[in-house]
């Protein structure tokens, strides 16, 4: 019994001292990978035709969702909600960047998402593209989206629907929630306008 | 018995509605439905009187049609009898062809207390020496498609009133949808339906006048992620329940919208039950981002 455990302790030095080796080599734990690893390289079209990348962000606190046209709900309200939220910041809004970005190019091309979009605040840019640089987008920001086509009903997508906000270095800060009260989600952008590059 | 008469009674409001569409030979409103408050009258004339070109046109302003103004038309007398300050005729005198065809314009407001009505708004037309008058009103009970000269008719929604209708064992409210931004194909409606019986019904389908389709969805939102099913067995009504599709939720999904559904407008619709049968309807539109019917006062505030 005692040998058993002499053993067991051996063993449980053995992994304390190799643990505290590994941190010694490779620098204290990688901090969550979560929120740094949200964000990164795209390359898509707005509404009016032009080429708009991650590039173009640089600098500019912006707000980035999902979706499609083709969604009688949470789109349109999401929109609604950011249009409110835009005319509330006023002249302060015009720093700030917000991305629709659509899952269904398909249907939503660039002059679909521009007649769509008139009834929303000007600033808000729609991206569309080729279905890789669509796939780019999703990845960089870790979202998901999964279309449904039933044989006898239309294509819709199961989506990712949180906004999710990125401060003037690319950096991902926090989402916006639908649920949430309007005072909280203009206190989330005020803030978000409100931080350094 | 009581079901058949209540579905029959739905059956008759749909077909007035559907009268007060544009007739081909009649003079007609351009648009038949509104809603208390600001409303532009456009009188439709597509013929003269027996060939002869039509030279005069009078509108009989109804009284709940108030501070109305006409619309001069180039080379059209413009004729206004009033009395006080009050409307009561507009005249236009010129000349239109017979073939050719023409829009007079009033524009006012019609008065709260016209809420849920129908108000014909009589019209006179005069080719010469001949006179048509468009000022025949069904009776009620009255087809009126039997009438040989109808006054055209303008249905005014009821704002305020919570537009229950009753279908047998169900009493269906709070028929509602969102404006729809330019371009969109779809959008979302909202129902309330209680079922006071003792049998379980159950919502199957419907139509809505500027859709190509209706179904009914389920959305939900799980994890952040936005999901969305037709409902193939449609929505259980169990007796005693009241059972509220809205935002967020079970929805009916409007398809193939012919046209975007507009803020403040009212859109006749049917629902259909597997007991119950079709039930006419009217949606009100409100505003893209409401998250409540219209006239269901929301807690807190709105912007």
């Amino acid at each position: 019994m005692s040998f058993v455990r002499k053993i067991l302790w051996g063993l449980a030095a053995i992994a304390v001292a190799g643990f505290t080796l590994l941190l010694l080599f490779r620098g204290p734990l990688a901090p969550p990978t979560t929120l740094s690893s949200i964000g990164g390289p795209f390359r898509l079209t707005t509404q009016d035709g032009r080429v708009l990348s991650d590039a173009d962000m640089k600098g500019r606190p912006f707000a980035v969702f999902f979706g499609y046209t083709f969604c009688p709900d949470v789109c349109p309200t999401t929109l609604w909600q950011l249009s409110e939220d835009l005319k509330a910041l006023g002249k302060d809004g015009d720093r700030l960047g917000i991305l629709f970005v659509t899952v269904d190019p398909e249907r939503d091309t660039a002059e679909q998402l521009k007649t769509y979009l008139s009834a929303f605040d000007p600033r808000i840019t729609g991206l569309t593209g080729e279905r890789a640089a669509i796939d780019q987008a999703v990845r960089a920001y870790r979202v998901f989206y999964k279309k449904n086509a039933p044989p006898d009903g239309p294509v819709t997508f199961d989506h990712t629907a949180v906004v999710m906000l990125m401060d003037a270095g690319g950096r991902f800060v926090g989402t916006l929630d639908p649920e949430e009260s309007r005072e909280v989600q203009l206190k989330k952008l005020k803030n978000l306008l409100a931080r350094g590059p | 018995m009581n079901t058949m008469v209540l579905r029959a009674a739905a059956l008759a409001a749909g077909a007035l509605l559907a009268v007060a569409g544009p007739a081909a030979a009649h003079v007609s409103l351009e648009k038949a439905e509104a809603v208390p408050g600001a409303y532009m009258a456009v009188f439709n004339v597509g013929h003269g009187c027996d060939g002869k070109p039509t030279t005069r046109l009078t509108v009989l302003v109804p009284a709940a049609f108030k501070s109305v103004r006409p619309m001069p038309k180039a080379g059209w007398t413009l004729d206004i009898k009033k009395s006080g300050s009050t409307v009561q005729e507009v005249s236009w005198t010129g000349s239109l062809e017979d073939a050719h065809f023409d829009q007079f314009v009033l524009r006012g407001q019609i008065a709260p207390e016209a809420a849920g009505k129908a108000v014909p708004m009589p019209v006179i037309q005069e080719c010469g020496s001949e006179r048509l008058a468009w000022d025949e009103v069904a009776a009620p009970g009255q087809d009126p498609h039997a009438l040989k000269a109808p006054a055209p008719v303008l249905r005014v929604a009821g704002v305020q009133a919570p537009d229950a209708v009753k279908a047998g064992d169900l009493t269906v409210s709070a028929t509602w949808a969102r404006a729809t931004p330019g371009g969109a194909k779809v959008g979302g409606g909202y129902v309330t339906i209680r079922n006071t019986g003792t049998v379980e019904d159950r919502l199957i389908g419907g139509t809505l006048a500027k859709a190509g389709k209706l179904e009914i969805h389920d959305m939900a939102v799980k994890d952040g992620v936005m999901t969305m099913r037709p409902l193939a067995e449609g929505v259980a009504i169990a007796p005693g329940e009241t059972v509220v599709l809205g935002p967020g939720g079970k929805h009916l999904m409007f398809m193939e919208l012919k046209e975007g559904l507009k803020d403040g407008e009212t859109v006749a619709g049917t629902l259909v039950f597997q007991k119950a049968g079709t039930v006419a309807v009217q949606f009100r539109v409100t505003g893209i981002g409401a998250r409540e019917a219209p006239g269901a006062m929301p807690a807190g505030h709105k912007h």
